[in-house]
């Protein structure tokens, strides 16, 4: 083997409205992506197939009914769903259908942690009700052992305080959501 | 991020970085303010290699009317980049996912300092333009937004700037240019409220340590003071040369 070329696109589409999907839910599934692509939690190498040739990966996510904190709730079904993923059979750079070599290589759970904050309060897993009314929001998306990916929402402001203090309690709490995913 | 790691070249050669910068250097930045004529405000960066045309529209009666709010004004934001800006969007134009999930994040950092309950039933569009990309397009487009909105005189709780801090290496650094943006291990984009302290704007990708994150809040802080200063020289500009003889400072 010369060349891997190494491709790994997770699209993910949210539909919470009929039509072209919202600023929201565009960054929505942009989060939960880059959380997950940005741990390299999955070796990209088991996906070649020959040269120029690679297999990718897409995960698509529908929101059936919104309660709140989509973020966290689509990243815990998208890391489900890699879990029990199974890696087709490849002979002579082609996918024999309808058998499999054992699961996907996977070597960490991604897992984010959104926070609501309103006025000087601030909130794990904010509910509907307390996202309508939060002034911003902060997720981060952690492995086991580091922080992979953040992202702020909303208009409100967080201070340098908040941002490591929120970050060290998504790794605590990251542990809890961890234990919830089978292998 | 996104770079292929069988060509990854070093980021770091004793201490300096491959344009040459320390790890606490921001690129050069330049900043011309009123630079269009028919836009209420407007600022033009140059931040390394990239060029950033930003314009500023309103207060204006706001269209449609069912985005009207009865009790402060609608911040509106659209940053493009242009189809011959990168090697990346070559060829292409219009908003993308990516450049939607920009405009929405530029926009909720404004929606914090401007004080908009000052104009019920209005919009305020800020347009940002991304001429030539260089790595930090989203950090230079809220800096070049917040200089374009003090011209277009909106009152503003604070004149705020974004700078984001990246992993080259496993040593952090401020400012990433297209090649660590590609390369590096982590990419932090913040945008700073220099006033109050507050984070405005942030976003953060690649693996980090809890010491890691703590030393990029505090590059990037150190970074955005230096960037206010230009912003402020850009403002006063306006007002100490005549207009002809703007845009040819740049050089």
């Amino acid at each position: 083997m010369d060349t891997i070329n190494e491709i790994k696109r997770d699209t993910l589409s949210a539909l919470l409205a009929a039509g072209p999907p919202s600023d929201e839910s565009i960054e929505l599934a942009r989060v939960v992506d880059r959380g997950i692509r940005s741990a390299n939690i999955i070796d990209l190498n088991s996906f070649y197939l020959e040269e120029d040739k690679v297999m990718a990966i897409y995960i698509d996510i529908f929101i059936l009914d919104h309660d709140g904190n989509l973020i966290d709730a689509s990243a815990l079904a998208a890391m489900q769903a890699l879990l029990s993923c199974r890696m087709p059979k490849v002979e002579n750079g082609k996918i024999v259908r309808g058998e499999f070599v054992g699961k996907l290589p996977v070597k960490d759970k991604v897992v984010t942690c959104t926070f609501g904050k309103r006025g000087d309060k601030i909130f794990l897993d904010p509910a509907l009700d307390e996202e309508k009314g939060m002034d911003a929001r902060l997720t981060f998306a952690t492995t086991s052992q580091h922080i992979c990916a953040g992202q702020k929402g909303g208009w409100g402001s967080f201070s340098e305080k908040d941002v490591l203090e929120l970050a060290e309690m998504s790794l605590a709490k990251g542990n809890d959501l961890r234990a919830l995913l089978k292998e | 991020m996104g770079g292929n790691a069988a060509n990854k070249p070093k980021l770091l050669v004793n201490g300096k970085r491959v344009d040459g910068r320390n790890v606490d250097d921001i690129r050069n930045v330049k900043i011309v303010a009123r630079v269009l004529n028919d836009a209420d405000g407007s600022a033009y960066i140059e931040w390394g290699k990239n060029k950033i045309l930003a314009g500023v529209y309103g207060p204006s009666e706001c269209i449609p009317r069912h985005d009207q709010s009865l009790y402060r004004g609608i911040i509106k934001c659209r940053y493009n980049m242009a189809p011959f800006s990168g090697a990346e969007e070559h060829g292409r134009s219009g908003p993308n996912r990516r450049s939607k999930e920009l405009s929405k994040v530029i926009r909720e950092a404004f929606e914090n300092v401007i004080i908009s309950e000052n104009f019920p039933k209005t919009q305020i569009e800020i347009y940002v333009e991304i001429l030539q990309s260089d790595g930090g397009t989203r950090c230079a487009a809220v800096t070049a937004a917040a200089v374009a909105l003090a011209d277009a005189g909106i009152p503003m709780k604070d004149m705020i700037n974004a700078v984001a801090v990246c992993k080259i290496d496993g040593k952090m650094a401020v400012d990433p240019g297209k090649e660590e943006d590609n390369f590096g291990d982590s990419d932090m984009p913040i945008a700073y409220s220099p006033r109050t302290g507050e984070i405005l704007l942030y976003q953060m990708d690649g693996l980090l340590t809890r010491e890691e994150l703590a030393e990029g809040l505090k590059l990037a802080k150190d970074a955005s003071e230096k960037i206010r200063k230009i912003q402020i020289e850009a403002i006063q500009k306006v007002y100490e040369e005549p207009k002809e003889e703007r845009f040819l400072l740049i050089k």
